[in-house]
């Protein structure tokens, strides 16, 4: 034994002899300059592109108190939708761009600026045709009345009071970059009024609505237009002229990324040319699935529920996103640093479940040590206070990590199952290409319509028709369940206007949204649930 | 690859040479009996780890004694070792208490594609009474699976120590976990490494992984060796990895903990278990 012993120490000692050598030869420059980098804060910004919802305002600014209060420092940033500033009989005095620019002369414009106003508000044509005028000029329709938006203007002052961001997602929502026809692209001169109006209609908003100005600020508001640093395309649509325009204007970021679906969540933000700063969200993985989203509440949406409002399984959701976000977040606060981006909406889609999987991540993480749960322009002050050579170093992951708490070693594996739905003579036909790990994990192969699951794995769309009402829709999901039925994949086509010569089965998966940003729908919500009438 | 391998590769032509001579003369030494010769500490000598190291590569007719376990509930991936004809220890925090979850491989890449491997299942699970939830350190994490059957012939039991590991030991782990902290990261084959224990105590010991060399995740459950007269005893059972001073340049390069197994306590409760399941 003891013999054995001085032998093994013996090769053990000429093997870490060598070892030592060897890496004083290779790196030695590294060590030395590795030693020198600070470990960098951890930055988590929490957003909403949502303004219109008074209640969750109030709400949200309420959290950051309590929990700030706390020992846990929240600091939102607001994405403010110029078109809720404007209450909707006066919607004509926010022109999108695209419309703006089929005017020959400003002289054209302004009559045409008159001839809407007047319609709006001449109650001897059609409600109907009103409305279709007004749903031109805002994907996400305008304030509900006076008092809505002088409520709203209270809300966003007291919020800045509070030390929360205001910052611009444009106005109607829009969009005007790559993902749109060449003629609906907006150039330099379109986005350039659209973040005018943005201005225009935010700080105008006590002329253009009649309301009399109650605040301590001789403005009416707590900020100045110089505040609005920050920018979100509406549905994170953006272009090089894009780019191009808020580099002219008074911004300093852009947190649009994230459309193509590529953008790593351990990714450092870059700077354009114009000195831009971009801050993609994060593309993350749904933890327990092969999924993958953009790190935004109705993308989890889509991806989860597709789209369809299913408050039943709320917690299994909620949790879903939970721990999803802190695997995003455990990740970078353990790894590189890098930032951390989570935008939400002022919704409550699938029973809150999103809202208190954000709440539940805050008080998870804000707080922490070297975490900090602030506004985007804190973290530009900050980022603006670093060097080059210091971000690339940052980015690299050089400095000296924080070290994961003691941990479980078991590995959680996940199969590829990849299912697919496929129209075959009038029936949509469920089928997955599983992996060794799928089949090991018993995954199964099902189909659910509606979100519901239902024998078997095809269904003829006569069958559908019977099932529903002429003219409605279904989803038809081809899923792949684990041994608890939770959903490990799922490939969703739509079903429209059954039953009727428009009937129509979409050509894309529902899940392939998940990828891209922030979406229209996302706003509807927050009037579907507001205390007002507001018909959407 | 976490630590380099070249300087490994000076010493491994003469080393080759005197591991046949050791096996040679530790085969004569207990009289082969047809089957090879058990592992010894020394033939793995050139080994890099488990994290950032390399496969084994064993010919058909070597014995093994770990196996990897596959929970269906969690869908988690563990490591463990066979200690008798039909029961393998593991991590408790490697197992449900429905025995159904469990499969157990006895193949070396299980999860390959390519693999056809069947899992077998386990036929009821004992976990420690003293097992009081993985974050809690004072956990004895330990849990026995019972099969309903033998294991196969390429698989036997290994012996437990009765010797307390001690500072300073050698130990020689395996497992299916981890090799990188990458994404892209090799799971499901089993790796070897030694290492030295730098911390040991009746109910625990651990070893150094700042090197990059040690126990990361998928390794839990799996063994801890330590030689004793020219063979190989299992000692510990990979528990968990934590950090000394809270930084760390990689997830696993940090500390690597064992829950001992060699003291009276612990092998009574394996070989109690054992005879109650059995009769």
């Amino acid at each position: 034994m003891l013999k054995n012993k001085q032998i093994l120490f013996k090769s053990l000692k000429m093997v870490t002899t060598s070892m030592v050598a060897s890496s004083i030869v290779l790196s030695s420059v590294a060590v030395a300059q590795t030693q020198k980098i600070e470990r960098p804060p951890q930055f988590v910004l929490l957003a909403f592109d949502g303004s219109f919802n008074l209640d969750f305002w109030k709400e949200s600014r309420q959290f950051a108190k309590d929990s700030t209060a706390n020992g846990k420092p929240i600091k939102w940033t607001y994405f403010l939708s110029g078109v809720y500033w404007l209450h909707e009989k006066n919607y004509p005095l926010y022109m999108p761009p695209h419309h703006e620019s089929q005017f020959a002369t400003e002289k054209d414009r302004l009559a045409e600026v008159q001839r809407r106003l007047k319609e709006a508000n001449d109650s001897s044509v059609a409600k109907g045709v009103r409305n279709r005028a007004r749903a031109q000029y805002s994907e996400i329709g305008f304030g509900n009345n006076v008092t809505d938006v002088a409520e709203r203007i209270n809300q966003v002052n007291l919020a800045f009071e509070e030390g929360h961001e205001m910052a611009s997602h444009a106005n109607g929502h829009f969009k005007g970059g790559s993902s749109v026809a060449v003629s609906r692209k907006w150039n330099l001169k379109q986005w350039s009024s659209e973040f005018r109006q943005f201005i225009e209609l935010i700080f105008n908003a006590y002329e253009n609505n009649g309301i009399q100005n109650r605040t301590k600020y001789a403005s009416g508001y707590a900020f100045k237009p110089e505040d609005i640093v920050g920018f979100r395309a509406p549905t994170l649509d953006t272009n090089q002229m894009m780019f191009e325009t808020a580099a002219d204007s008074n911004f300093k970021y852009d947190t649009s990324g994230a459309n193509s679906g590529a953008e790593k969540p351990d990714r450092w933000p870059s700077r354009t040319k114009r000195g831009l700063w971009v801050f993609p969200l994060g593309y993350i993985d749904i933890v327990g699935t092969t999924k993958k989203t953009a790190s935004m509440d109705y993308n989890f949406f889509v991806s989860q529920s597709r789209e369809v409002e299913d408050a039943a399984n709320k917690v299994k959701y909620r949790d879903q996103m939970y721990n999803s976000y802190m695997k995003y977040f455990n990740d970078n606060y353990y790894g590189n640093r890098a930032p951390v981006h989570i935008g939400h909406h002022f919704s409550k889609w699938n029973g809150g479940a999103y809202w208190e999987a954000m709440k539940q991540l805050s008080q998870s993480v804000c707080g922490m040590k070297e975490v900090r749960c602030g506004t985007y322009t804190e973290y530009v002050q900050w980022l603006d206070e670093q060097n080059q050579n210091q971000l690339s170093n940052y980015a690299k992951g050089s400095f000296s990590k924080v070290a994961r708490p003691a941990n479980l070693k078991a590995l959680e594996i996940v199969g590829q199952s990849k299912p697919v739905l496929t129209l075959v003579n009038g029936t949509l036909k469920a089928s997955a290409s599983m992996d060794r790990r799928s089949k090991l994990l018993s995954y199964k192969l099902a189909l659910k319509i509606d979100n519901k699951l239902i024998d078997g794995t095809e269904i003829s769309l006569e069958a559908l028709r019977q099932q529903k009402a002429a003219g409605s829709k279904a989803i038809v999901s081809a899923v792949v369940l684990n041994t608890q039925g939770d959903e490990v994949d799922s490939y969703s086509l739509k079903v429209t206007a059954l039953g009727t010569s428009l009937e129509n089965v979409s050509d894309k998966a529902i899940e392939e949204r998940a990828a891209l940003g922030d979406l229209p729908e996302a706003h509807a919500h927050e009037h579907a649930h507001d205390d007002g009438d507001h018909g959407h | 690859m976490l630590m380099n391998t070249h300087m490994m590769m000076e010493t491994m032509v003469t080393k080759k040479l005197t591991l046949f001579l050791l096996a040679f003369s530790f085969c004569t030494q207990i009289g082969c009996t047809g089957k090879a010769a058990p592992k010894k500490m020394s033939q793995i000598e050139d080994s890099v780890g488990i994290l950032g190291g390399k496969s084994f590569e064993r010919k058909e007719s070597d014995i093994r004694h770990e196996v990897m376990i596959l929970n269906l509930k969690n869908s988690n991936v563990c490591s463990a070792t066979v200690i008798a004809k039909s029961v393998i220890l593991t991590a408790a925090h490697c197992v449900t208490e429905d025995a159904k979850d469990t499969l157990i491989f006895f193949d070396d890449k299980p999860l390959d594609e390519n693999s056809t491997a069947e899992g077998f299942p386990a036929q009821s699970v004992e976990i420690h009474p003293d097992y009081l939830g993985s974050a809690n350190i004072q956990s004895t994490d330990l849990a026995l699976i019972f099969m309903a059957e033998d294991v196969p012939e390429t698989h036997q039991a290994i012996g437990v120590s009765h010797d307390s590991v001690q500072l300073d030991d050698q130990i020689l782990i395996t497992g299916y976990g981890r090799t990188s902290d990458e994404e892209d990261t090799i799971i499901g084959h089993l790796y070897h490494a030694k290492g030295v224990v730098t911390v040991a105590s009746s109910f625990f010991f651990s070893m150094d992984q700042t090197s990059g060399v040690g126990i990361c995740d998928g390794d839990s459950g799996g063994p801890a060796y330590a030689e004793k007269d020219g063979k190989l005893f299992l000692v510990g059972v990979a528990k968990m990895v934590y950090s000394q001073d809270g930084e760390s340049q990689s997830a696993c390069a940090e500390t690597g903990q064992f829950t001992a197994i060699t003291s009276p306590e612990v092998r009574d409760w394996i070989s109690k278990t054992i005879i109650e399941k059995r009769n």
